[in-house]
């Protein structure tokens, strides 16, 4: 009888700690929403409704009003997925070399990517800066997507090279028995099992790129080509009255993509970030 | 023996193409590595015994001027100083915090997947995104949290964190709590699950209680692999720079001016792009002790399984 009490209350503190867990990370999204809903009138009223008592769309058409925040929201979507994309090509060939071929210094190679993948972009980022400099290539989108490259590539190397030493040589010699030549056996036989990982190593390098603001708050100065990150941080930038309702709007539109991503891939996510996870 | 050999395929011929395919598909990565990374930091090397000036974009060598110039002024102590309060402040709390809820949600919950998605999320949560719901949320004047530390009497009168100079830097660091424990998390679930069922059982028998198995047999297990992405945890903090440049921008009066933050200030703000350069050489000698260390310690971690 005491035993089953004791369990009863286990149970009980451990569902009340779990269910405090959840509630603490999602709460700030959760208050964000609600904010970006409530009138300004009521973001400032003691004391708080959780839930917005007249909801309104105003703060998102104030958003959606801001010079260029289409643009900022379409720029980071093709920088994110072009740098994702070049990413992810550039990991496949080399993973698939790494784990099939030994050639001089494929060893030094491997290290060299893992030893890249724990240098910070605040270090590489000041020279990038006056590199495109003296090109004259800053404030420009196709040279900030090449340069953010630099923060999901060697990661994507790194993951893609371990799930192709997991691929069995056996189907790739079997593909070239009957007649394919090596390359074509790598893309038509190996990459397709790939794809589970593939995609999960994708929206990684998605989401890390889609939150960059350190390469697009050095590299990008003008109006229409601005990010997302930078049309929220550009909100801070006057001194002490922020306009709440449209930078929790913003919020809101930063994080819908990111949340997508997460809610389609959780499961694929969760087993490479038992690795060590993500820079950032 | 000789005649056999005749008919085998020329596996010399075709080791070779494949040995020019491996080299092949390795020519972009290289590409990329030598561009995007090694020149810009041969770059951050020869910026940091120059004094380059932006608007005649001419420079000049200067030696170690730069260098002197960093070292000798408190400054550069000091913010090494908090870089270390924010780094450590920050990876402490997140690896025991961590280390606790992956052991919670190891057990037998219901809806334990979706639990666990849950509780990852602030992980991805954009950093900007994040920034600002909780500058929203310790606000002053609407902020729910600054609010209620008065009402429940944590606080005399609003808090006002990000500008109070004794603590601006708490407050990073809880932000940084918040995001990056779910990360340590992950990684001790993912361990954790690899222990099998029939070590606790033994200890039951034993009449071990729920610590000494925690203690004698979780802990153990964990250990190895818990030290090396706190390792890794900890380079990446080191160097964080957006959650600290939305925060506090570095204020007030430098309380959370950490050595990215300097450098940033230094390079954009003081335009002064050798002096942070010369910053940013004394961060790459401090990354490339810590990735000794950890190379070192995976290695032995790696034995140890």
């Amino acid at each position: 009888m005491t035993l089953s009490h004791r369990t009863v209350l286990h149970k009980a503190i451990l569902y009340g700690v779990v269910l405090l867990l959840v509630v603490v990370a999602l709460f700030p999204l959760a208050w964000a929403i609600f904010g970006s809903l409530k009138t300004s009138q009521e973001l400032y009223n003691f004391p708080y409704n959780l839930l917005p008592q007249a909801p309104t769309l105003n703060n998102y058409n104030m958003l959606l009003s801001l010079s260029n925040f289409f643009r900022s929201f379409t720029n980071t979507f093709f920088t994110s997925v072009a740098a994702t994309a070049l990413s992810l090509l550039v990991a496949c060939l080399s993973g698939y070399s790494l784990t099939r071929f030994a050639f001089p210094g494929s060893k030094l190679l491997k290290r060299l990517i893992l030893d890249t993948y724990m240098i910070p972009s605040i270090l590489l980022v000041l020279p990038i800066y006056s590199i495109l400099t003296k090109l004259n290539l800053r404030d420009n989108l196709m040279a900030y997507t090449l340069m953010v490259t630099s923060t999901t590539l060697p990661f994507c190397v790194w993951l893609m090279t371990s799930y192709f030493a997991g691929v069995s040589m056996s189907f790739e010699e079997a593909a070239m028995i009957d007649g394919c030549s090596r390359f074509k056996a790598f893309y038509k036989v190996v990459v397709p099992q790939l794809t589970p990982a593939i995609i999960a190593t994708g929206i990684q390098a998605f989401i890390l790129v889609w939150n960059d603001l350190m390469y697009a708050k050095i590299l990008l100065s003008s109006e229409e080509n601005r990010t997302l990150s930078l049309v929220i941080s550009s909100m801070f930038a006057q001194e002490q009255v922020y306009p709440w309702g449209v930078i929790l709007a913003g919020t809101v539109v930063a994080t819908v993509p990111v949340l997508l991503m997460f809610i389609f891939g959780v499961d694929k996510l969760i087993g490479g970030w038992s690795e060590g996870g993500v820079k950032g | 023996m000789r005649v056999r050999e005749n008919y085998l395929p020329p596996t010399t011929a075709l080791g070779r193409s494949d040995r020019r395919l491996g080299i092949l598909l390795v020519l972009p990565v290289v590409f990329f590595m030598l561009v995007l990374v090694a020149y810009p930091l041969v770059n951050l090397i020869t910026l940091s015994v120059q004094n380059y000036n932006m608007l005649s974009q001419k420079s000049r060598f200067v030696g170690l001027t730069n260098f002197i110039r960093v070292l000798s002024g408190g400054d550069f102590w000091q913010s090494l100083l908090r870089t270390l309060i924010y780094s450590l402040g920050s990876l402490i709390p997140c690896s025991v915090l961590g280390t606790l809820f992956a052991v919670l949600l190891n057990k037998d919950i219901p809806g334990r997947s979706f639990v666990r998605s849950f509780v990852i999320f602030p992980y991805i949560m954009p950093m900007v995104v994040t920034c600002a719901i909780f500058r929203y949320m310790l606000n002053d004047l609407v902020g729910i949290l600054d609010h209620y530390a008065v009402v429940l009497g944590l606080a005399p009168r609003t808090l006002n964190l990000f500008g109070r100079y004794d603590l601006a830097m708490p407050g990073v660091i809880a932000v940084s709590v918040w995001k990056y424990s779910p990360m340590i998390m992950i990684a001790v679930l993912g361990k954790l699950q690899t222990i099998s069922g029939d070590y606790y059982e033994a200890a039951q028998v034993d009449g071990a209680n729920q610590w000494q198995q925690f203690w004698h047999i979780t802990f153990p297990f964990i250990l190895p692999p818990l030290i090396v992405v706190m390792l890794m945890r900890f380079i990446f903090l080191f160097n964080k720079w957006d959650i600290i440049y939305m925060l506090t921008g570095g204020g007030p009066l430098n309380a959370t001016a950490t050595l990215p933050m300097v450098l940033y200030s230094e390079a954009f703000s003081s335009y002064n792009l050798g002096k942070a350069a010369a910053i940013g050489v004394m961060m790459f000698v401090i990354l490339l002790i810590c990735s000794r260390f950890y190379y070192k310690l995976n290695e032995v971690a790696e034995k140890r399984l």
